[in-house]
This record gives structure tokens, C-alpha cells and sequence, in this order.
């Protein structure tokens, strides 16, 4: 049992952890954009909370802070799940982008690492309301184009370029 | 009885000549004019580049910040400044419906005098839509030719003859990303994923050959390389995330790795470059400046800078660390002070250098609220 305490305790430190550092990043390469009105990672305030209601924590990490949620290791622009699409999918009317760049995460539920696609949702103004997240955890520049996350994603589709914003999908474990 | 009334009356005739006295005379009607040219003196350039609509190049007096005006390119707008200071060249994406709708690409020529458009030119709707760094267009050959980074996201770079306004070329860069030109002849160097770096040359008739590739330079895996580099004579420096200095000949035929300097070694608090813009030289002194944050860890090489550092590259030693204000963005003036400028959290700062201080940053200005600028340029 006291282990089973010490393992759910030092997730939640981790947790902690990850959203103080995050209140830390205001000056991505996409971040600009947050400065249209979005709320920049790490802005929500810490509010302890017990750390096996998982409920609470089904899509965020510790305290609510959204952007230290694992699978948003490396994301770079506004959440989806705030403009009416959800984690893994595109607000309405809206169009995925055709490409995406790649983040391997950890989770900390089950300890194992995964491959997140963060694809951009296209064609649509920003909503500048939605929470902006800026993580780069194994991110690099464009010589490893598909690790790189200051680029429009929606580059590739055929009409739909504007950036609208970023949905993380699971694609697989990372091995 | 008598007497109050004649002092009622010399009274009122008294306020009314001083009401009169007061009274300016009406404003002439005015003729609405144009400023003809900025206000003289030397010249900072800050680009606010927008993914959603016009973005923003600022001009702003290299001394004292004073706003001059403005151009105004297209969405995801890249910028590079002729040597002179007198042209600035910026390629950006206009969107037909702006959210949506076919793309076209231009490249915009803008007089810094006049702050105006002189030539648009329509290259290859492929430029990279991504936030402006300086490496991602360039000058080169005495400024002949245009060079602009592309991605699709497969790889190019678009060469634009300038002299006949028109795209030259588009050589396919694949797995490589950001254009280094070269001091002299029309060539340009880029930084691949494989840990090379590769050299293109191209002709006249837009022809080109295989890139000349060299040996493995870094690990983008175990200490990858920031891609906006320093200038320092005919080498460039990069620093790493790890906090390393790689110092790259690219003026032979083949880039060489020279040296490896590690110039974090011995410094506590585990402290690693930061930013994008983030390392600068100044000729005179030969000292460069990075811009660093501490308690680095993977994925904060993008976090907000606390100190910049100054290193004596000749004499390979970290001379002074000074405090930041967070900025992702420096560039240094070659004047004879040196003075650094640095953009951050929609400000731009100015430190003046001290020499005979180990070249310590001093905050002496600062121009609050311009906007996100990412980057910025100078003929200073």
C-alpha cells in the first residue's frame, strides 16, 4: 500500500513538475499566436487535487493545467477539444491537415512511450479562446521535418492552408 | 450707487479685451499630405509575421526606437535586409479567402527611404509556412540572387535572379533544412537530418550539380544543432542543445566541422541554450553572445531565456553572464560599442555591451508592446 502511495505521489510530482516548467514558455514559434487571446500553456493554477481521481485528471495533467496532459508532450498551437473537435478529432466543418509531425510521449498511467500525431485542423479562423500549448519534448528543427513543430502542418492540403489548431492522436507505441 | 455701476462696466470692458486677448485665431484649413521618406538616421527592422493576415515589418530608429513606419507583407512572412540597409526583401503567402483558397507566393522588394513596394515577384506557392529565422532567406553573390526556404514539407530552395525578376531555380534540398550563403558566389550551405551538412552551388543558367555533402558534423538525436547560426569571418558557429559551440567551415568546397567547443563546461545550474535567433557576433570584439537558460531539460530549448552570455571566441572563454528579459531573439549591431538588441514577449530591448567589462549587457532601452517579433535586422 505505501508503495502503491510513493508511485501515485511521485506521478503526481512529475505532473507538478511538468506544469511548473510549462508556465515557463510563452515564446514559441507559434506561440505568437497565443497572443491573439488564446491562454498560453501553464496559466491555469495549480490546484492540488488527489492524484487517483482520474476522472478529474482524464485529459489534463496535474491541477487542470491541459498542456502537461502526457500525449501533449510536444504540441504547438491551440487545442481542438476547446473549438468543438476533441482530442483526436477536427472541430466541424473544418480539415485535417494531410501531414502532421510526431512526438514520442510517455504515460504515466501505463509507463509505456507512444507515438502522438499531432495533425493541424484547417481552413478555419483560430479561436483565439481556445487553451494554447507549447511543449517541444524530442522536438527538432526542420532536418528531421517530421519531429518539427513551428511549421503550418496544413502546408500540404490542396485548399485548406489557414492554421486553425491541433488535435494529438495516438498512432501507435514507440518502440 | 453710481460708483458700483462704473466699476461694474470698467470691469466687464476689462474681461472682455482679456477674453479677446485669449482667444486664438481660428485654425487655417490644412492640406492632407504623404510623408515622403522616413526619418533619417540608422535603421532597426522588426518583423511581427502573422499566420492569419498582413504582417508587420517594423522600421524603428536603431538608436532610440523611435517608430518610422512600416511594410506589409503577406501571411507567414520571411524578411532579409540588403548590406546597405536600403532594401528590404520579404517573401510571405496570401491565401485567396485567407482561411482557405489557392496560394500565391510573393516576393515583395521594399525601399527602406519610402517604405514602399518597388517590385513584386510570383515564385513557386511552396514557401515554408513556418515563423520567420533569418536562415530561411537569403542574399548571395553580391546580392544578385534571392534564396528562399521551401516545404511542402519535402525540401527546396527557390532561387529568384533579381536582376531579371524572376525565379531562377528550385533545388531540391531533401532531408535539409535552412540556407547558410556563402561569403562570396553563388552558393549556399544547409544543415540535413542525417547530421551533415550539404553545399549547393548553382549557375547563372540556374543549373546546379549534387550537393557537396560533408562528413558527419552532429547527432540530431543525442546533441542537436539550433539552425540560426553566427557569422564569424568565413565560419559559422551553432550552438547545440546540449551547450556545445560547433564551428563549421563552409567556405570550401565541402563544410568542415573545424572545432567543438563545449561552453557550458564547469558552469552550475545545468544551463543550455535557448531560442531561435539565439547567438549573434560582434566583428570588433570578436565576441559572441547566446542567448542561455538554466535547469534545461528535453524540450525547454524553446523556454524563455534568463541569461546572455558573452564568450570571447578567440580566446574561447565565457567572459560575463548577463540577465535577460526572456527575449528568443538577439542581434548584435556592428557598431563600433557594440550594441545588442533583443526581441521577446512583444518587446524589443537594447543593451549596450561593455567592452571593458567583459563585455557585460547593460538594459538601456526598451520598446514595449511592438508586437511578436520574431526577428529583426540591421545594416548597422
Amino acid at each position: 500500500m505505501t508503495k502503491l502511495i510513493d508511485t501515485l505521489l511521485s506521478r503526481l510530482d512529475r505532473a507538478a513538475e511538468s506544469g511548473s516548467r510549462a508556465q515557463a514558455r510563452s515564446h514559441g514559434r507559434r506561440s505568437f499566436l497565443a497572443r491573439l487571446g488564446g491562454t498560453i500553456v501553464g496559466a491555469a493554477v495549480m490546484t492540488p487535487i488527489l492524484p487517483f481521481d482520474r476522472r478529474a485528471n482524464a485529459a489534463a495533467g496535474a491541477g487542470g493545467d491541459v498542456c502537461a496532459y502526457w500525449r501533449n508532450c510536444a504540441l504547438d498551437g491551440f487545442l481542438c477539444q476547446e473549438t468543438g473537435g476533441s482530442m483526436t478529432s477536427c472541430p466541424v466543418g473544418s480539415e485535417a491537415s494531410a501531414v502532421s509531425w510526431v512526438g514520442t510521449c510517455h504515460n504515466p498511467e501505463d509507463e509505456r512511450d507512444y507515438l502522438v500525431s499531432y495533425n493541424d485542423c484547417c481552413g478555419k479562423a483560430m479561436n483565439t479562446t481556445a487553451t494554447f500549448c507549447f511543449r517541444s519534448e524530442r522536438e527538432r528543427p526542420g532536418y528531421r521535418m517530421g519531429l518539427y513543430n513551428d511549421i503550418n502542418w496544413c502546408m500540404a492540403n490542396s485548399d485548406a492552408q489557414g492554421y486553425y489548431c491541433t488535435v494529438a492522436v495516438v498512432v501507435g507505441q514507440a518502440t | 450707487m453710481i460708483l458700483r455701476t462704473a466699476l461694474t462696466v470698467t470691469l466687464s470692458g476689462l474681461a472682455a479685451q482679456v477674453m479677446a486677448q485669449d482667444v486664438p485665431p481660428p485654425i487655417e484649413p490644412e492640406t492632407l499630405t504623404v510623408e515622403e521618406a522616413i526619418a533619417p538616421g540608422p535603421n532597426l527592422f522588426a518583423i511581427d509575421s502573422s499566420w492569419s493576415g498582413v504582417s508587420n515589418i517594423f522600421i524603428v530608429g536603431a538608436d532610440d526606437l523611435s517608430m518610422k513606419g512600416n511594410v506589409s507583407p503577406g501571411m507567414q512572412a520571411l524578411m532579409v535586409l540588403n548590406a546597405a540597409g536600403t532594401t528590404v526583401f520579404s517573401a510571405s503567402n496570401y491565401l485567396e479567402r485567407i482561411a482557405y483558397g489557392p496560394r500565391t507566393s510573393i516576393v515583395h522588394e521594399f525601399d527602406v527611404e519610402t517604405a514602399s513596394i518597388t517590385r513584386e515577384i510570383e515564385i513557386p506557392a511552396k514557401i515554408a509556412m513556418v515563423e520567420v529565422q533569418p536562415g530561411l532567406m537569403s542574399l548571395v553573390d553580391d546580392e544578385k540572387y534571392l534564396l528562399v526556404q521551401n516545404a511542402t514539407p519535402a525540401t527546396s530552395v527557390t532561387v529568384v535572379d533579381l536582376e531579371a525578376g524572376d525565379v531562377l531555380a528550385e533545388i531540391p534540398t531533401p532531408g535539409c533544412w535552412i540556407i547558410i550563403p556563402a561569403v562570396t558566389g553563388p552558393k549556399f550551405t544547409t544543415i540535413c537530418g542525417d547530421g551533415t551538412f550539404a553545399s549547393f552551388t548553382f549557375d547563372a543558367d540556374g543549373s546546379f550539380g549534387d550537393p557537396a555533402k560533408s562528413e558527419v558534423i552532429f547527432d540530431p538525436d543525442g546533441d542537436a544543432l539550433f539552425t540560426n547560426g553566427a557569422r564569424v569571418g568565413e565560419m559559422m558557429v551553432f550552438a547545440s542543445y546540449e551547450g556545445n559551440l560547433f564551428v563549421v567551415d563552409d567556405s570550401g568546397d565541402v563544410p568542415v566541422l573545424t572545432e567543438t567547443i563545449a561552453m557550458t563546461d564547469g558552469i552550475d545550474g545545468n544551463f543550455a541554450p535557448t531560442g531561435s535567433e539565439l547567438i549573434t557576433y560582434h566583428e570588433g570584439t570578436g565576441v559572441l553572445f547566446v542567448l542561455m537558460h538554466g535547469d534545461a531539460y528535453d524540450g525547454s530549448h524553446k523556454d524563455d531565456s534568463t541569461e546572455i552570455w558573452a564568450y570571447d571566441f578567440a580566446a574561447r572563454e565565457l567572459l560575463y553572464r548577463s540577465n535577460s528579459n526572456g527575449e528568443n531573439s538577439l542581434l548584435m549591431a556592428q557598431t563600433e560599442t557594440p550594441r545588442l538588441y533583443g526581441a521577446g514577449g512583444n518587446a524589443i530591448y537594447v543593451y549596450d555591451i561593455d567592452p571593458a567589462a567583459r563585455s557585460a549587457a547593460r538594459l538601456v532601452d526598451s520598446f514595449d508592446g511592438i508586437g511578436s517579433i520574431s526577428m529583426m535586422a540591421t545594416a548597422e
